[in-house]
């Protein structure tokens, strides 16, 4: 009984690291969320790009405006980085991806750089993490 | 307001056509050789068309100022598909974010339609000719 209950917690705690694989598109969808609100969303973002804010780039940070509809997400964190890839279709059903990179500051995990995809077809979604310079033309 | 994706192929379509009405020969010579070409605009608007056959520099400016948003860079590469068919990716780095846009179009028509209404293109470009950019459009692949 000592050994089933062993068992038991092993794979309970196992689930749980399993739902630790969710974190950054929680986040993500905390930060869509706050953009229906005043302007909580900045909170989600690193200082890398919150001190690069100004009147006029600011709307930029409204990024998932760009996305009406998601279909699917992928994510990896390695240490303190984190890349999370959103794949959707925009208001005309055209597809696009979002490529979102993540740093932990602080023990919290927050949007450090910005890709967004609008792809030619929707056959040409990735179907893995990947980091907005993994996508970028050079 | 962010920059759409119609709004991005249709500067690709013009900074080809102002390489284009900048050198016509270097311009169809780089287009038509063999293998990748690639356009690239730094933030002063200086932008360079480059390929296996040579380069072109021309003036991307009044391009990227009708965008609205500030550009800091545009990189573009332009690979072949079928015969005139031409795939490209492209990257326009805003101020925090980027965006990128993956397409294809038929350079050919791209390129012939300018002797009809294309190579008014700087002037153009100045006052812009909403029956045009339609047809960009059409040809990029936009909405």
């Amino acid at each position: 009984m000592k050994y089933l209950c062993i068992i038991f917690a092993l794979l309970v705690s196992g689930c749980a690291s399993f739902n630790k694989e969710s974190t950054l598109y929680t986040n993500y969808e905390q930060y869509k969320e706050s953009t229906l609100k005043s302007k909580d969303y900045i909170k989600y973002f690193s200082e890398v790009i919150t001190n690069n804010i100004n009147a006029s780039n600011e709307s930029q940070l409204l990024f998932s405006k760009y996305m009406s509809k998601e279909l699917h997400h992928y994510e990896r964190i390695n240490n303190k980085i984190g890349c999370l890839t959103v794949n959707g279709v925009g208001d005309k059903n055209e597809p696009v991806s979002f490529f979102l990179e993540y740093k932990n500051e602080n023990k919290k995990w927050l949007i450090s750089d910005i890709d967004v995809t609008f792809l030619e077809d929707k056959k040409n979604y990735n179907s893995k993490a990947l980091c907005p310079k993994d996508v970028r033309v050079k | 307001m962010n920059p759409e994706s119609a709004e991005l192929k249709l500067t690709i379509a013009k900074l080809l056509e102002i390489a284009y009405s900048t050198n016509k020969e270097v311009t169809l010579q780089i287009v038509r050789s063999k293998g990748n070409f690639t356009v690239k605009v730094n933030e002063n608007g200086q932008a360079t068309l480059i390929g296996k056959s040579g380069s072109l520099i021309f003036n991307g400016k009044p391009v990227l100022e009708a965008i609205g948003a500030k550009i800091k860079r545009v990189s573009i590469l332009f690979y072949k598909d079928k015969k005139f068919k031409v795939k490209y990716k492209a990257t326009f780095s805003l101020e925090i974010i980027s965006l990128s846009v993956r397409g294809s179009f038929d350079i050919e028509k791209l390129l012939t339609s300018c002797s009809g209404i294309l190579c008014q293109a700087i002037r153009a470009i100045k006052n812009r000719n909403s029956q045009r950019e339609k047809q960009y459009k059409k040809i990029m692949g936009g909405n």
